[in-house]
């Protein structure tokens, strides 16, 4: 489900990340809505992930919309680099 | 068919939008929101998220994060004052309080919080001076009904909005008969807490409400529980709304209230305001050339919510009520209506008054029928 450089960003709120999903929609960004790989500490459970080629469009876009993720890793190996 | 004229209480019929969508959540959107992360959990969740956009609309707020999804207007007031206040505080409030304030400020009373009531005149309507000269000695919270349910009253929010901001005193409003019927932009009035319910002029069902909190206030919960993620932690979560919304969230009614606010947005405030303030106009008009009819209103039409009271000399209100019922099918509401208070104010204490509140669906012919009823009664009401 997440591939080596994939990049993992929660938001510890099911209403942030919900919004979002919807901002990213909106947008037209390829993302995924996935449970919040259990590795990492996610309030809500939930987490978006995208190949890292998005990483620049996707934060323009959840920057615009002031729903900068808590926190971001990246999939290296068997684990997750917090970015 | 019943003539409903007791939308004060909950409007009723709903619109049809309303009745679908509870009906089609109930059927097929079983799973609970927050809890999974399967498809219909996140499709559960994301109704309720679409049904705080809604009321962000509706209300102007931000960050819909801030607005908790409650049972009640009560949940909402019980919320916001008990999970703001501690003994010592001060708060100032007014005669035309619902007991969904005046109760729990009695208790908090109890508990060492010091309350002020600022007396209303006899149309129900508080001075902002008197209200003002009572915040002299700066309370952490107004607590302000915004339109009277025995009234029909509007206050003067946005001019106290504005006014307790720049004195750093906190703004409650009860916005449970006004929600739905007039502006209540919590930025434009500098509204800090806002209770509402979702059954009333919102149009959703029952078992529906939402307390709007700002952005920089904490509370404590009222209820403490399950918030679906977080599990580990031995206390509930510091952010909104997770951290006041404890437990199984009703999906089903917030489906309809998301339904009845789209409905409310999309008819516009000043439509459904327009059309039922032309059915008061009528009532104001006509129930004085009832012989004995006493009005219990705003005294004008720019002070006018969508309520107001009647009594008739030597009559009993619930009698008068009981008859409109029994032998007309006219259900209207008599009594304190939970406000004693505001009954003592305006000179109806203690047996009350009758309560007339149309709501969007009532119209003209309605109306009529009522007052050809009370033309209709005997003077001696027996039954």
């Amino acid at each position: 489900m997440i591939a080596e450089q994939d990049h993992v960003a929660l938001f510890h709120s099911i209403h942030r990340v919900l919004a979002a999903e919807k901002a990213l929609k909106e947008k037209g960004a390829d993302f995924l809505l996935i449970p919040a790989p259990r590795e990492l500490s996610s309030a809500c459970g939930l987490a978006i992930r995208f190949e890292k080629t998005k990483r620049c469009q996707i934060e323009a876009i959840l920057a615009e919309a002031d729903l900068v993720p808590a926190e971001l890793f990246v999939r290296k190996g068997s684990g997750y680099l917090k970015l | 068919m019943s003539i409903y004229l007791d939308n004060a209480a909950t409007s009723h019929p709903k619109p049809e939008e309303v009745y679908r969508a509870a009906d089609r959540t109930l059927r097929h959107l079983g799973a609970s929101p927050g809890r999974g992360s399967y498809r219909a959990a996140l499709d559960a969740s994301r109704l309720l998220f679409e049904t705080r956009l809604a009321a962000a609309r509706l209300f102007g707020i931000a960050d819909a994060a801030r607005i908790v999804f409650t049972a009640s207007a009560t949940e909402a007031l019980n919320l916001a004052l008990f999970g703001l206040l501690d003994p010592g505080d001060k708060v100032v409030t007014t005669t035309m309080e619902h007991n969904a304030v005046l109760r729990p400020l009695e208790l908090l009373r109890r508990q060492g919080v010091q309350v002020v009531k600022v007396t209303a005149n006899n149309k129900g309507f508080v001075e902002p001076a008197d209200i003002k000269a009572a915040c002299s000695e700066k309370p952490r919270l107004l607590v302000l009904n915004h339109v009277s349910n025995v009234t029909g009253t509007r206050q003067a929010v946005e001019e106290l909005g504005p006014w307790c901001r720049r004195q750093g005193i906190l703004l409650l409003v009860d916005g449970a008969q006004s929600a739905g019927l007039f502006n209540l932009d919590v930025e434009a009035i500098a509204i800090d807490l806002l209770a509402v319910p979702g059954h009333k002029g919102l149009l959703g069902p029952p078992g529906t409400g939402l307390l709007y909190v700002r952005d920089d206030l904490q509370l404590r919960p009222l209820v403490i529980g399950g918030t679906g993620g977080d599990s580990v932690s031995v206390l509930p979560p510091s952010h909104l709304p997770e951290r006041l919304e404890s437990g199984t969230a009703n999906s089903p009614g917030l489906a309809g209230l998301k339904a009845g606010i789209e409905f409310v947005l999309a008819t516009g405030l000043d439509a459904i305001r327009r059309h039922e303030l032309n059915l008061i106009q009528i009532l104001r008009r006509e129930l004085p050339t009832i012989p004995g009819l006493r009005l219990h209103d705003a005294g004008a039409m720019e002070r006018q919510g969508s309520a107001l009271s009647f009594t008739i000399s030597g009559q009993d209100p619930a009698a008068l009520a009981f008859l409109l019922d029994n032998r007309y099918d006219i259900c209207v509401r008599a009594g304190l209506h939970c406000a004693p208070d505001a009954h003592r104010s305006i000179g109806t204490f203690p047996l009350g008054t009758v309560r007339l509140s149309p709501g969007l669906f009532n119209n003209d012919r309605d109306i009529q029928n009522l007052l050809a009823a009370l033309k209709d009664l005997p003077p001696n009401l027996d039954f």
